[in-house]
């Protein structure tokens, strides 16, 4: 599946050298010339990663990622930005809990990785999230059963570790094929 | 009155005589011839004698010269039956006395020898006189003498010994002493004659005591003989005169009628002191008192001139203290004002790191988004070349040109442009690194960007250092290390590791050809020290201060931003610590850095933290 990205910098050759940078990366790419574009774009359609600028006109990327983070929460939030001081860096991270602060000039080998790092964190908790609803569909199952078969979801292990089957419950434990 | 002796050689004239002459008092020998009379004035004498003239063995005339021979103060009283004026005369120029006519009256003859006698008195008194004026002016030339040379002598204890002995030898005593007063003690100045005198020198007796003490009250000279038996007598003070004191003489020394001592002394046997001893006494006591005011003034001038001479010493030692501690307090001034121009120094270069520091941070973004596109362009125009080079090539290999395509290739030279294309993306690359560096090595002075201090191994930050230099030092220098085992330290210890590296780099780069590196450390008091020194080229005097001066750089284009030294000056003081460079043309340069192992001073911590 391919991941969706947006760009924001006001600087429209820096969103040039990036899209050229990520052109034979698998993603759909947009950009954003300011927060308020950013904004408008993800109103219309949400982005798995936000790669933003932190100094921009009117509102910084920082607050840009922070409103990102309370509406989007699963957007992974990438700060890119040439004005690295420490300050901006922990109030990112402790503020905005953005995913990686990337420094201009970047590398683009470094950023690369980064996104794909980013794309792989991404599904893996999409998947994370896909097996918890498996796991919680699959013992909201098991209560049912266990409430139509009190004792069914028990398992009786004997002394050597063998699991004791009692023959008049067996007729029980064969499932429907449907289910 | 008078012993007279009576010639006469009629026994009533002689009994008349001799009981007028009892009877006025006198005491009468008779004699009734010339030469019996001669006989008894050879063995006896007269105060005068009454002579007949005419006697049986011859003329009473004649005796006049014999008495002026014999005894010339014995007056001769003739007297005779003849009145004649002839006699009178002849006897007057004998010598005679007087001349008593006969018959004789009694009133007349009394009268005579009376006044012979009293002639004679007169005469052996002044004769006496005359004597006793010689002893006088005698005494008085050699207490003359003695005080002069009293007067003469500048030191009192020499001037006291000289006198006392004179004053004993002149007058003849066994033992004496000088007495002096000392606020209300009498000393004993000096003791001469008597027993252990030399030990009694300096000894402090009671005033107001002893014969002594009373001369000294009284203000009075003194002769007391048996002094022993005498109510005033006091062995403690007076035994000092010496030993068994029979006779004492002793006379204040006065000065300006100030009783300033006593001049003692003693007959121990039988000699008694005379009123003349008395009076030569007195006046070699004034000389001895002048003398010891004398020598007190002396002494006192001496002292005052000593301690003249002493304050003088002492205002030239203060003077020379003075001097050097105005010396040192200049040195001390000269190493203040010299520490205030490199604390103004250091404050011009901390202003102008701030300054820079605060520019850079300011620009960087500015700079920061252009470099960062272009750089991410080139890696992407380089992605392109490797595409396209090849896809270039093959056209022409499967699609030759026609001449008008061809004609174009070769005037933009494709074949160069092709090889070209990648060295001008890689140079371009290069140029894009130095410009990144150079923005990041200037925002290092920008103390925004610093956590706190942490503990850290400086031996790790040399290794981080070593091998990140590894590039720059491996073909041109052996490196030595000589790392001894140090507390951990409070610092930054990237930045720490950025000096090192800087220090380690340009080290390389001083070296020509091929040559050393060494990297030592050590623990000075509360501080760490690491040495950085190479066998290279050395620094030139003229440049060695301005080393660490902001994009002062001697090396080519390119190799050096002139920041690695400047930023690590920049880094060093802020962990309070110091970086010293030595260096000889030729022989290499050693750069020390000092950071303190308890940290950045508390101030420059808040500083970097606010």
């Amino acid at each position: 599946m391919r991941h969706s990205l947006l760009i924001v910098d006001d600087e429209e050759f820096v969103r040039n050298a990036l899209v050229r940078a990520l052109r034979n990366e698998d993603y759909d790419i947009r950009t954003a010339d300011s927060p308020k574009a950013a904004w408008v774009a993800l109103a219309e359609r949400p982005a798995d990663i936000v790669i933003s600028d932190f100094k921009m006109p009117r509102m910084t990327g920082l607050e840009l990622l922070q409103r990102v983070r309370e509406e989007f929460p699963d957007t992974i939030r990438i700060m890119l930005t040439g004005h690295a001081d420490t300050e901006t860096v922990i109030d990112a991270v402790n503020n905005s809990e953005i995913y990686r602060f990337l420094t201009k000039p970047w590398n683009d080998d470094e950023l690369k990785l980064v996104l794909r790092l980013a794309a792989a964190h991404l599904d893996s908790m999409r998947e994370n999230r896909r097996l918890m609803e498996l796991v919680t569909r699959q013992a909201a199952l098991l209560e049912g059963i266990e409430s139509r078969h009190p004792g069914i979801t028990k398992v009786v292990r004997s002394q050597d570790g063998a699991v004791v089957i009692d023959e008049a419950d067996l007729a029980d434990l064969i499932p429907d094929p449907s289910s | 009155m008078g012993r007279i002796l009576v010639i006469d050689d009629s026994d009533d004239v002689r009994g008349f005589m001799r009981d007028a002459l009892v009877k006025d008092g006198h005491q009468v020998v008779e004699a009734s011839l010339l030469q019996e009379g001669r006989e008894w004035l050879l063995r006896n004498t007269a105060d005068a004698v009454v002579v007949d003239v005419e006697l049986p063995d011859g003329d009473g005339i004649s005796l006049i010269p014999f008495v002026a021979a014999s005894r010339p103060v014995t007056r001769v009283v003739v007297v005779t039956g003849h009145t004649s004026y002839e006699y009178a005369v002849r006897s007057l120029h004998a010598g005679a006395y007087d001349f008593i006519p006969k018959p004789i009256v009694r009133d007349d003859l009394c009268s005579a020898v009376r006044r012979a006698v009293e002639a004679r008195d007169l005469e052996a008194r002044n004769i006496e006189l005359v004597s006793e004026l010689a002893d006088r002016v005698r005494t008085v030339n050699e207490v003359l003498s003695i005080t002069r040379e009293i007067g003469g002598s500048r030191d009192l204890a020499g001037v006291l010994d000289n006198s006392l002995d004179r004053a004993r030898e002149f007058f003849g005593v066994e033992a004496g002493a000088i007495f002096l007063a000392k606020s209300d003690v009498l000393e004993v100045a000096l003791a001469q004659g008597g027993p252990d005198a030399a030990s009694l020198a300096k000894r402090v007796l009671p005033r107001g005591r002893g014969i002594v003490g009373w001369v000294m009250d009284k203000k009075r000279p003194l002769i007391v003989n048996d002094a022993v038996r005498d109510p005033r007598f006091d062995e403690l003070v007076d035994g000092v005169i010496g030993g068994f004191v029979h006779s004492v003489l002793a006379c204040p020394l006065m000065a300006k009628s100030e009783a300033i001592g006593v001049l003692a002394l003693v007959n121990r046997r039988n000699g008694k002191f005379t009123r003349e001893t008395r009076q030569a006494a007195e006046t070699l006591s004034f000389s001895i008192a002048a003398a010891v005011e004398n020598a007190r003034i002396n002494d006192k001038l001496a002292a005052s001139q000593a301690s003249l001479v002493e304050y003088n010493c002492s205002l030239e030692r203060r003077v020379f203290e003075r001097t050097g501690e105005l010396r040192a307090a200049n040195d001390r001034l000269a190493s203040a004002n010299h520490r205030l121009e490199e604390t103004r120094d250091q404050m011009v270069r901390a202003e102008k790191m701030a300054s820079i520091g605060g520019i850079a941070a300011g620009v960087a973004h500015e700079i920061n988004n252009p470099i960062g596109f272009i750089n991410s362009n080139l890696q992407t125009l380089k992605g392109y070349i490797t595409d396209l080079k090849p896809i270039v090539e093959e056209l022409r290999e499967q699609c030759p040109p026609n001449a008008a395509l061809q004609e174009r290739i070769q005037k933009v030279d494709l074949d160069f442009v092709l090889g070209d294309i990648e060295t001008l993306v890689r140079e371009s690359e290069d140029g894009v690194r130095r410009v990144v560096k150079i923005v990041k090595d200037l925002k290092t002075y920008s103390r925004s960007d610093n956590g706190p201090p942490e503990d850290a191994d400086l031996l790790v930050c040399i290794e981080s250092a070593l091998s990140l230099s590894r590039n720059e030092t491996k073909y041109v220098a052996d490196i030595v290390t000589e790392l001894k085992p140090m507390p951990s330290i409070v610092c930054h210890p990237v930045q720490v590791t950025q000096v090192l590296v800087n220090l380690i780099v340009n080290a390389a780069h001083a070296i020509e050809g091929h040559g050393t590196i060494w990297v030592r450390t050590r623990v000075e008091g509360s501080d760490v020290v690491v040495d950085v020194a190479d066998s290279g080229t050395g620094i030139a005097p003229e440049n060695l201060a301005k080393i660490f001066d902001p994009f002062f750089t001697t090396k080519d284009p390119g190799k050096g931003t002139g920041l690695g030294l400047s930023l690590s000056y920049e880094i060093v003081e802020r962990h309070s610590g110091e970086i010293r460079v030595t260096s000889r043309v030729g022989e290499g340069s050693t750069f020390s850095v000092r950071l303190p192992i308890a940290g950045p001073a508390v101030v420059e911590t808040s500083e970097s933290a606010a």
